[in-house]
């Protein structure tokens, strides 16, 4: 499975965000602003690599185009299809699966 | 959504060798005129609609079907969800259904435009407390803001002389790598969105130190939560070093997600997205979001205004009346009223664009995105002031200082026009 998603855009394909779970604030009020950045994100890097492991198990990467790096938010981005999206909701670790598309930014300049 | 659907052909009615031929021999209209004769239009015309000219500007007609013959398509037109419903299953044999989105334009600014900067630009009005706060040696100074939007000309007069932090977030970020590079702008929106908070001559907080991420799209203007999370992920990233740990840190959104061209279950999916990277940021980071309420005037408000712990942001314009454009309603997230706070948001100029030879233009810009910004340069002055200020704290004190409009229709302004005041409140 290729982690960054470089090859061409696959048909019946989409992007999805995967929300994983993460520590509770109340965790991580002990720490500076440092130590939660890389709580966080080593968090979220670590179910990264679960839910890859899953994937392999469950034989789903031939669905799967990318999964990005991750970041200090809970939330992973996926390019699959709609099938391993509605799988991975089920797997260890994970929130909730919601389709991530393009928003349009309306522009607040009037007249 | 649009009333109208495209109807684009599954399989060529012509052979692969044939066409090819075609580039060279003849035109594919032709070729396309001697293909099997099609009974579409007739199909289409026995269920009532009317078929047009593609030339036709405005056919008069509400139900009508257009065949585009290059294409090989057709587009039909028609608001009766049954008639939209038959038209469908008649084509859906050979054609591919695809909905037509509607995609909104920015409007294009008519504001007035200025080769060199005017007399009006940074001339803030006294109730707005920032002569006080110069006064007192504030620019903002020790405060970060991040903008996210189109970019920021970082060599525009105004801005040239601060060291800007510029991320271009591409919107593949799979393919395409996140770009340090000097700061540019794809639209001028950000450019005018940053003179208002640090502008050296025009800006509410000179001082601030500036991080700005491109995350629209030029032209289309579009984004998606992943390039917002990306770039919001670069602010955070900041807080490894250690001279940032203590800094309040503001985040200017003049943007709003719309719904027009998503389903409701697409735009709520959207915002669930978005609400948790903010309730990141507000709750284990410190950090205070500043948004624009929308234009869409009374009644309509956006998000991530409408989010809890953000700062909503609507319009007045310099004698203090709320401008007609400026958003307003109630938050379905938290069942309260929404803007919080007024900024000016009419006729306000700052930078823009540079021209060809150069020359730094300024520009008149009207819109709760330009007050957005002021209201941010003001939370910059009061957190420069105290710098124990941050998140919500400083969230409260932008809301117990507030000018009160008492004239403004209920529910229209908030607590009223953020203002610095210089002695705290008891």
């Amino acid at each position: 499975m290729k982690s960054n998603g470089t090859g061409p855009r696959r048909a019946n394909m989409r992007d999805f965000v995967v929300e994983v779970e993460r520590p509770a604030s109340a965790e991580l009020a002990a720490y500076s602003r440092a130590e939660r950045y890389r709580r966080l994100r080593a968090n979220t890097e670590a179910h990264r690599t679960q839910l890859e492991t899953w994937l392999e198990t469950e034989d789903l990467c031939s669905e799967v185009a990318g999964m990005r790096a991750g970041t200090g938010f809970n939330l992973i981005f996926v390019e699959c299809t709609p099938n391993v999206a509605a799988k991975l909701v089920r797997a260890p670790g994970v929130v909730d699966v919601l389709p991530a598309g393009e928003l349009e930014a309306g522009l607040q300049s009037v007249i | 959504m649009s009333d109208k659907f495209i109807a684009l052909r599954r399989e060529p009615r012509t052979e692969r060798a044939q066409r090819e031929r075609a580039e060279t021999e003849e035109t594919r209209a032709a070729l396309a005129a001697r293909a099997p004769r099609e009974e579409m239009p007739e199909r289409l015309t026995d269920l009532g609609l009317v078929p047009v000219d593609v030339c036709e500007e405005a056919p008069e007609v509400r139900h009508n079907f257009q065949k585009l013959p290059y294409l090989d398509a057709y587009v039909v037109e028609t608001p009766d969800e049954r008639l939209e419903r038959q038209a469908k299953e008649v084509l859906d044999n050979d054609y591919v259904i695809v909905p037509n989105f509607e995609l909104s334009m920015p409007t294009p600014s008519a504001g007035r435009s200025y080769a060199r900067k005017p007399q009006v630009a940074g001339a803030w009005p006294d109730v707005s407390g920032i002569k006080q706060a110069r006064a007192m040696g504030l620019t903002g100074e020790g405060v970060t803001v991040c903008m996210l939007d189109t970019g920021v000309d970082a060599d525009h007069l105004e801005l040239r002389r601060k060291v800007i932090d510029f991320r271009y977030i591409p919107l593949n970020t799979a393919a395409g790598r996140v770009r340090d590079c000097r700061g540019f702008d794809v639209d001028g929106h950000g450019t005018h969105v940053a003179g208002i908070i640090a502008g050296e001559n025009i800006g509410v907080a000179p001082g601030v130190e500036l991080m700005v991420a491109a995350v629209l799209e030029s032209e289309t203007l579009k984004t998606s939560l992943e390039r917002v999370v990306v770039a919001l992920d670069w602010l955070l990233s900041q807080f490894r070093f250690e001279e940032n740990l203590g800094k309040a840190v503001i985040v200017n959104m003049s943007l709003g997600f719309s719904k027009t061209t998503l389903s409701r279950k697409e735009y709520a999916d959207a915002v669930t997205g978005l609400r948790s990277v903010i309730d990141t940021l507000v709750t284990d980071f410190d950090v205070l979001p500043i948004t624009a309420v929308g234009n869409e005037g009374k009644g309509k408000v956006r998000a991530p205004a409408y989010f809890p712990y953000t700062i909503s942001v609507g319009a007045v314009d310099y004698a203090l009346g709320v401008a007609g454009f400026s958003g307003s309603g109630t938050s379905p997230i938290t069942g309260e009223a929404e803007p919080n706070l007024m900024g000016y948001g009419v006729d306000v100029t700052s930078s823009y664009e540079r021209d060809r030879y150069n020359r730094s233009h300024y520009r008149a810009l009207s819109g709760t995105s330009m007050a957005t910004p002021y209201v941010t340069g003001i939370a910059a002055l009061y957190a420069a002031a105290d710098p124990s200020l941050q998140g919500q704290a400083l969230r409260d004190r932008l809301m117990q200082t507030a000018l009160p409009l008492d004239g403004a229709a209920a529910g229209r302004a908030g607590n009223g026009l953020a203002r610095f005041v210089k002695e705290a409140p008891s």
